[in-house]
């Protein structure tokens, strides 16, 4: 399997973790009822600064541990410069990601209207950045495989 | 998906030139070698500019190393 098409499923499975760890997270606060207050916009806000570091560190974390074992048992080294093909996959990546994007964003938007706790539309927006990038992942995966 | 209307003889081109390797080529022109697997199979158009490299590293015209099928041409 090609060098590129591995980072990515790296990458899907450090976005699956930090989402699964994050929507863990936020359930139990909702538990115990710290969005029920004056400040729940605070306490969301704050859990998203910290997601966004968290799932950046993760992310560099995860690709450093994959390129090392890669090496050690491929013995081929890290690709770090894309040529054209891979710019090109990567546009189509990032339009898949700014689709499924703005669906989930649209959609929490749409649920603010029709009465949703604004706490829970901030989580539906960070929610949808995590699953456009991966449904942007899934679209490279696909052009990688077909060729194009 | 559209029919691919350019077609290329890297193939050939490539074992005309002692066998070489699309690693080998991937190296001389700058791009991977799954760039090189995806031109020769004709499921990706290069930048002109890889073509022209491609062409210059085969020592031959770029029409030589690629064609172009026109809508309504008979195969």
């Amino acid at each position: 399997m090609p060098y590129q098409e591995k980072k990515i499923y790296v990458s899907i499975f450090s976005a699956l973790i930090v989402i699964g760890f994050f929507s863990n997270y936020i359930f139990g606060l909702s538990q115990d009822g710290r969005f029920d207050g004056a400040d729940a916009s605070v306490v969301m806000g704050k859990s998203i600064i910290a997601l966004i570091f968290i799932s950046i560190a993760a992310n560099i974390l995860l690709q450093v541990i994959f390129a090392i074992i890669n090496a050690i048992i491929t013995r081929e080294s890290a690709e770090f410069e894309a040529d054209e093909r891979d710019k090109q996959i990567e546009q189509k990546g990032m339009q898949g990601f700014l689709i499924a994007f703005s669906v989930g964003y649209v959609a929490s938007m749409a649920a603010l209207a029709l009465g949703s706790a604004p706490h829970m539309v901030f989580f539906g927006v960070t929610a949808s950045m995590f699953f456009g990038s991966i449904i942007g992942d899934i679209v490279k995966l696909f052009f990688y495989r077909r060729g194009f | 998906m559209a029919k691919r209307r350019i077609s290329n003889n890297i193939r050939r081109l490539r074992f005309d030139h002692d066998e070489m390797t699309q690693k080998q080529l991937g190296e001389k022109v700058g791009v991977t070698r799954q760039t090189i697997v995806a031109i020769e199979k004709a499921h990706y158009s290069p930048s002109l500019e890889v073509a022209f490299q491609i062409a210059h590293v085969f020592g031959a015209p770029l029409e030589d190393v690629f064609s172009f099928q026109p809508d309504g041409a008979p195969d």
